[in-house]
């Protein structure tokens, strides 16, 4: 039975234009649903809500070694983003989260002699092609 | 007998809420995932392990015999050079300090 800790060790990003680059931090931006107000004029205690039938499919970013290139090509592309979370003790394929989008940010840090240049790149999940889909480690 | 294997990357959507198929495969190398190989002819092999070279270039020729298409692997780059294991020498470059 793996162990349950993910700390972010191993864990990858790539995008279209940038693979397998040395990530340095990933964050993903939550999938979120919008909220109707149905409230009634009768309603009691609380206002009442139900979902919008559209989810919003989030984004994905990640800060990079600075490699020497920059993907400006790519912005704009759509493609697939993959971002594996890693193998945990006993597994032999990493959870992952994969879906289609394109690239909408690339930047880097400042560039100031006493630390590291670092690449940032977001990613938004276009909700056409490959819905955003969670594959669980195994 | 073939060292790697292609799996299909399937994965749950998080909208639908049904598994599908995600157009790429899982490579593994002896039974573990070291990458992800796009459906598409000619699709780069995404390394997700940092693998010595001898052993990503036997992950290109397998998947090349399992495909059929030349795709090449994109290293994980940012190797330092005390992780470089195809050094020899101690001494040969500026900053083995970190070797020692």
């Amino acid at each position: 039975m793996p162990s349950a800790y993910y700390t972010g060790e191993g864990a990858t990003a790539t995008f279209p234009g940038i693979s397998s680059a040395c990530a340095r931090s990933i964050s993903v931006s939550g999938f979120s649903v919008d909220k109707i107000d149905a409230t009634c004029l009768d309603s009691s205690n609380f206002k009442e809500y139900i979902p919008s039938f559209l989810k919003e499919p989030g984004e994905v970013s990640a800060t990079f070694r600075f490699s020497g290139t920059l993907p400006v090509a790519s912005v704009g592309d759509v493609g697939t983003a993959t971002i594996s979370f890693g193998l945990l003790d006993g597994e032999t394929t990493a959870a992952s989260l994969t879906g289609s989008g394109f690239l909408t940010d690339v930047s880097t840090s400042e560039i100031n002699g006493t630390s590291l240049v670092e690449m940032t790149v977001t990613f938004a999940f276009d909700g056409i092609g490959t819905e955003p889909s969670f594959t669980a480690g195994s | 007998m073939s060292r790697v294997e292609l799996r299909k990357h399937m994965g749950i959507g998080l909208g639908s809420g049904k598994e599908h198929f995600l157009n790429q495969y899982i490579v593994l190398l002896d039974g573990r995932q070291v990458g992800y190989k796009g459906c598409k002819h000619g699709d780069p092999i995404n390394l997700t392990s940092r693998i010595p070279t001898d052993l990503v270039k036997i992950v290109e020729s397998e998947i090349d015999l399992l495909l059929g298409d030349e795709s090449k692997a994109n290293e994980l780059i940012g190797t330092w050079s005390h992780e470089d294991t195809t050094e020899v020498e101690q001494g040969d470059t500026e900053d083995d300090i970190f070797d020692s």
